[in-house]
């Protein structure tokens, strides 16, 4: 379990966070979803330690991360949306970086490699920045480590190496894992986020599990608001993107962020199966 | 093979590795130019009947002093990269790498003050021998192939001892240009630590004149009557060569120990 309290860190005079408090529990499959400048890579860096808070406390599976001691750092992974490009072959980069992994299974990372469809002769650094992000995510998939922090993992991955890298997280989900995944690609991953959380305003303002979104909202196109139970609208050529207070067949992470950032109150109220009032032309989202 | 425990606090093995990847990152830059300095002095050999680089020989034991002014200077150009990985855009990995600060900063000096003197030092004596072994074979040579075992090697090994240390700790301030960078502010550090210190130097060894006098490592600039740089009595040589050689190189060592261990990820907002 990762938990923060009242965590205050800022960059300059700039606060970005003032006393966040939150938990990231094992067995989750985090969807960290924010706009632009919220701090969702930040926020992965103070649960991973690479950045301190200037007050309050993180705690990952009872160490705290900011010491940085070897076996916390050999029992997370961090990818950022842009990573390092060594200047060495996958074989080389096994046996001087992973090294220092002792969980890191091999013939995993090597079966990645062959699935990715990585050119394991050639140095990382002469590859393309998509076949860098998927040769970064095969090292974290095979590193073993129980805290995974993913930044925007399906920036620059083609089409097919979404539904690989979707499998292999799949198949990394453990109850005593926790993932982290931050993105702006929601329906990449969609399948895989549970539970969602959304931070804005350096707070988390919303999070919800992907079972309890399921029972309490649905989204659907509708010709005009009046007549149901709209949490949030976004008008389009024909009528509106609608996210319910009620069940349903489908459900955009899209809208419900939407939802979180610019009506909370209103997605508050249907979570809780409160009611609401109608929501007004107007109201819909920008 | 080296294992490391990931649950020790400490782990020799893990330096052991992490020096072992700074020897395999930089020694390929200084194997090229070893290569193309044995190239070029053979060449020489061959048109010309000698080999510059060992110039300098001595039939009372040797010399070529050049081969240690090399040594020396790319063992400081590697001490300015020392920490160039925890800076810029993939700080965030060099962090996240599961070893303590301290065991990144010890590699680091096992590195510069041990594998790299030891490991330069055999092979400058190894290239300047087979240089030395080619002129004999032609019959013309004097004296011996270049040894660090020699007074002016090792007064360049203590020159290392000052300024490498100074060129680490620049390391783990600037991301860029950290050795010309390290050099401009030792420099006006010096300057400005000459002027402030003057008058209490001149004061403390009961020289007359305040601003006439400044004491400036090893010497003194004497201002009144026929200026002249002196050296200095061994009152000032014990505290200067005690500053120069023990506090200054020790804390600039410190000082790049707790840069390295406070380090944060590059900013970053997104």
């Amino acid at each position: 379990m990762i938990t923060m309290e009242a965590v205050t860190f800022g960059y300059g005079k700039r606060p970005l966070f003032e006393g966040l408090s939150l938990t990231f529990k094992p067995g989750g499959c985090y969807g960290l979803l924010g706009l632009n400048g919220a701090g969702k890579t930040s926020l992965l860096k103070l649960a991973a330690g690479a950045l301190l808070p200037a007050s309050g406390s993180v705690d990952a599976f009872g160490r705290t991360p900011g010491r940085r001691e070897a076996a916390h750092l050999a029992d997370l992974c961090f990818v950022p949306e842009d990573p390092a490009p060594p200047a060495m072959t996958a074989a080389q980069w096994v046996d001087r970086v992973a090294v220092f992994r002792p969980r890191f299974d091999r013939l995993r990372f090597n079966a990645l490699m062959r699935e990715f469809e990585l050119p394991a002769e050639r140095k990382v650094s002469a590859w393309s920045y998509g076949q860098r992000k998927k040769f970064a995510l095969a090292g974290a998939l095979a590193s073993g480590a129980r805290m995974l922090f993913l930044d925007e993992p399906t920036n620059g991955l083609d089409i097919p190496s979404k539904g690989q890298f979707r499998r292999a997280l799949s198949a990394m989900q453990d109850p005593d894992r926790v993932i982290v995944l931050s993105t702006h690609q929601v329906r990449d991953l969609e399948s895989l986020i549970d539970p969602v959380m959304v931070i804005h305003q350096g707070k988390a303002v919303f999070e919800a599990g992907a079972e309890e979104l399921a029972a309490r909202l649905s989204t659907a196109r509708v010709p005009e608001l009046s007549g149901r139970p709209v949490v949030a609208a976004r008008r389009d050529a024909v009528g509106y993107s609608a996210l319910l207070a009620e069940p349903g067949q489908a459900l955009d992470l899209e809208l419900v962020f939407e939802a979180a950032v610019q009506a909370p109150a209103r997605l508050s109220a249907a979570m809780a199966g409160e009611a609401m009032g109608e929501l007004k032309p107007e109201e819909a989202l920008v | 093979m080296i294992t490391v425990d990931a649950n020790a606090r400490f782990s020799p093995g893990r330096i052991a590795l992490l020096t072992r990847n700074l020897a395999a990152s930089e020694l390929p830059m200084a194997v090229i130019t070893l290569g193309i300095v044995v190239g070029l002095n053979l060449v020489t050999l061959i048109l010309g009947g000698e080999a510059p680089i060992n110039n300098g020989m001595s039939p009372g034991g040797g010399s070529a002093p050049l081969w240690g002014v090399g040594v020396t200077l790319v063992g400081l150009y590697y001490a300015s990269r020392a920490f160039k990985g925890m800076h810029g855009r993939y700080s965030t990995e060099w962090l996240l790498l599961p070893a303590t600060s301290a065991e990144k900063y010890l590699a680091a000096l096992v590195w510069l003050f041990v594998i790299w003197p030891i490991g330069s030092a055999a092979a400058a004596s190894a290239a300047s021998t087979l240089l030395w072994g080619i002129q004999s074979l032609k019959g013309d040579v004097a004296g011996l192939p270049w040894h660090p075992f020699q007074r002016s090697y090792l007064e360049a090994l203590l020159s290392y001892w000052t300024i490498a240390p100074a060129l680490i700790a620049g390391s783990a301030v600037f991301r860029k240009n950290a050795l010309v960078k390290t050099a401009g502010v030792a420099s006006a550090a010096a300057v400005a630590l000459v002027l402030v210190s003057a008058p209490f130097m001149a004061r403390l060894f009961k020289e007359p004149g305040v601003a006439g006098n400044l004491s400036f490592m090893n010497g003194r600039w004497i201002a009144e009557g026929n200026p002249r740089f002196e050296a200095a009595a061994n009152r000032t040589q014990l505290l200067t060569d005690i500053w120069r050689y023990a506090i200054l190189p020790c804390f600039a060592l410190a000082y790049a120990y707790f840069r390295v261990a406070e380090k944060e990820a590059a900013d970053e907002v997104q």
